[in-house]
């Protein structure tokens, strides 16, 4: 059988993420396994957990990025997002009593600099902004929960409700029916 | 470009932008790229001996429409049929198929990239990008200029759909080849090959080949209709079981799964009559012919013997359900045979013909459908962040492990005789799977019926088996294809 080439010689396209995937998960696995162990051998507190966490936010940030929307925004709230929890965590399980102050302001550090990509190229960025809407918006429902539910009376718990309540009202005058049609395509169940 | 021009060029060319500004209202960085497209679309024609005159009327900004003046705010929630394709990619696997028309002559690429400006308006649903919902990916609309690109790999290497605006197309040329690769959430071979149909029609007309709209061919100067981006699978019937999707795992083909994705693609180029006769003197169709020879290649060409071979058939539902749909609307069925059963005799065929008549029945499909509907709506409203890795694990077990490979039949292609004229051949080739080594996919244009094979092993025996089995009938084959590319 004679084949005759009719195609371009010579390149093709590695899928060079694919197999670094491929080779990476062996280590991260290693590593994941080997600190579950040690923690359950060595006993006392669950720093495991941040650990694996850790791990968790290298894997997702760094090698198995995302396939769809991945654009400034996203990634950087994304990143944010999962920094609180790692934040969290490491309150809850290695050293207390500074998160309820920590977590807020970094949350609203995220706010403003999502703010600021987003109204610096508002017409394309447009189309980008509904994990930050998303955010505001939790930001905003946690903040009024803590100050009226838990009665956390901090400053940065404030100036996180005020800045998401900022991000999200100026979001719905500038956008107007743009903003209702985003949130309709962002829950839409079809 | 203004410079030697006579007085009436110069107005005419200078009435030309006037009218092309109001139709392109793009970012700047889209804006110059359109308008440097048109430039060196118009310095081409000119070149080829066309008078400029004649070169702005074909190039005409009326052309454009009103698509790139408007802002980008219609959005499309995906079909059912579509709704895995996002959550079971992974990086570098992808579901796609590419539909290509080999014309007489090397393609122009000025003209071609202006011939993509002009068709993409009538296909609202393709000028989109993926983005994530809370529940589901939708489509949005990107309003920019799409490129073409010259074709440097093997058909249907991923793409990148992440970046703002990022199409889940591609237009790719190469010397007399035009392609146009989709990723399956947009469309299925029906609703491609009208946009590929439209696309070289349109850059025939540009390329001075007088055309008319006549039959499936589609006018993309026209309005797309609601039926054109409707989602059909809710309009099927609503009675009767759902089922279809477990299965087995089937055996394989031998040899070792290349890295490289695709290793290899092969086109079997027949006779269509040849072939036709063939497959009347088993009195069955090419199809139920094709799998026949399908079967004993892959028994030939896999060293297992206990368990079966299954081939997966996809089954326009247009032929139940007459729609113009552009969007999926295909389900699939396996055909399947035990391995010891499949020798060179008319058994096989008498078999494969039950099991067709069977499994694509009306009824079979309905049923597949509402088992669709049934997981679609089940899962509706769980958090995409929890669907997509559950499901990512769900297709990681069961993957393409319950078929051996495919064989897509897009049938017979037709085109207008003053296009059908300057037009050599197709092809269709579908992207590759997880673990089948062989996806096939067939095409009829003219007397011209190509088979493609699309490889992820090096080991030839497949392909080597079918095209002296295809011989053995007397079907006189030319093969084509592309370099092995095996690690």
């Amino acid at each position: 059988m004679r084949i005759e080439i009719t195609y371009p010689k010579g390149k093709n396209r590695q899928n060079g993420r694919g197999e670094m995937l491929r080779w990476m998960r062996y280590p991260f696995i290693l590593a994941a396994m080997a600190c579950i162990i040690v923690n359950v051998a060595t006993k006392g507190k669950l720093w495991s957990v941040v650990v694996l966490w850790s791990l968790f936010m290298a894997w997702r940030d760094i090698f198995s990025i995302d396939l769809v929307e991945f654009n400034r925004i996203s990634q950087f709230i994304k990143v944010g997002e999962q920094t609180c929890i790692l934040l969290v965590l490491i309150d809850l399980l290695l050293a207390p009593g500074w998160a309820q102050t920590v977590v807020p302001i970094v949350c609203f550090g995220i706010l403003i600099v999502a703010g600021v990509l987003f109204f610096s190229d508002m017409e394309k960025q447009k189309h980008n902004m509904m994990p930050m809407v998303f955010l505001s918006f939790v930001s905003l429902v946690l903040s009024l929960c803590l100050i009226f539910v838990w009665k956390w009376y901090q400053w940065p718990v404030y100036v996180m409700a005020s800045l998401s309540f900022v991000l999200l009202s100026s979001c719905i005058v500038i956008l107007g029916k743009d903003f209702s049609r985003s949130l309709k395509k962002y829950f839409h169940a079809r | 470009m203004q410079k030697g021009l006579s007085e009436t060029d110069r107005s005419a060319l200078d009435a030309y932008l006037v009218n092309y500004k109001r139709h392109v209202l793009l970012s700047r960085q889209d804006n110059a790229l359109l308008l440097t497209d048109t430039e060196n679309a118009i310095v081409s024609l000119i070149e080829k001996g066309v008078p400029l005159t004649e070169a702005l009327s074909r190039l005409d900004a009326d052309n454009l429409g009103g698509f790139y003046a408007r802002p980008a705010i219609v959005w499309y929630p995906l079909d059912d049929a579509a709704k895995i394709y996002p959550l079971s990619m992974k990086h570098g696997q992808m579901a796609l198929f590419r539909l290509s028309v080999c014309l007489k002559e090397d393609v122009d690429p000025s003209l071609l990239q202006m011939a993509l400006t002009f068709t993409i308006k009538r296909f609202p649903f393709f000028a989109t990008t993926v983005k994530k919902g809370f529940f589901w990916h939708y489509l949005d609309s990107s309003k920019r200029r799409f490129n073409i690109e010259p074709e440097q790999c093997l058909p249907c290497q991923p793409m990148t759909i992440s970046r703002s605006g990022s199409p889940s197309f591609r237009v790719l040329f190469y010397k007399n080849r035009i392609s146009v690769e989709f990723f399956h959430i947009l469309t299925d071979g029906t609703g491609g090959m009208a946009f590929l149909k439209t696309l070289v029609s349109e850059y025939l007309r540009i390329s001075g080949v007088s055309c008319s709209y006549e039959g499936d061919m589609i006018d993309p100067n026209g309005t797309p209709t609601e039926d054109e981006l409707s989602n059909q699978f809710p309009k099927t019937e609503h009675k009767g079981k759902a089922s279809g999707f477990m299965g087995k795992a089937a055996l394989q083909l031998g040899g070792r799964l290349s890295r490289t994705r695709p290793c290899r693609v092969i086109q079997f180029q027949m006779d269509a009559e040849q072939l036709k006769e063939a497959a009347k003197a088993h009195q069955a169709t090419i199809t139920s012919y094709m799998l026949s020879k399908l079967f004993l290649a892959c028994r030939q060409a896999s060293d297992e013997t206990d368990g079966f071979f299954n081939i997966q058939i996809p089954v326009n539902m247009r032929k139940f359900y007459p729609s113009r749909t552009m969007r999926n609307f295909a389900m699939y069925c396996g055909i399947q045979i035990s391995a010891e059963k499949i020798d060179d005799n008319a058994d096989l065929i008498g078999e494969i013909k039950t099991q067709m008549e069977a499994k694509t029945s009306k009824e079979k499909m309905s049923e597949m459908v509402r088992s669709t509907e049934h997981i679609v709506s089940g899962v509706r409203y769980v958090p995409l962040f929890i669907k997509k890795p559950i499901a990512g694990i769900i297709y990681g077990f069961l993957g393409d492990k319950a078929f051996t490979t495919t064989l897509s039949n897009l049938g017979v292609i037709t085109f207008p005789d003053a296009l059908a004229g300057h037009i050599q051949s197709m092809d269709f080739v579908l992207g590759t799977a997880v673990v089948n080594r062989a996806n096939c996919s067939l095409v009829t244009f003219g007397n011209t019926s190509t088979l493609s094979i699309e490889k992820l092993t090096a080991d030839p025996s497949f392909e080597e088996s079918l095209y002296a089995l295809l011989e053995k009938d007397g079907i006189t084959v030319h093969v084509e294809g592309s370099e092995l590319y095996a690690n």
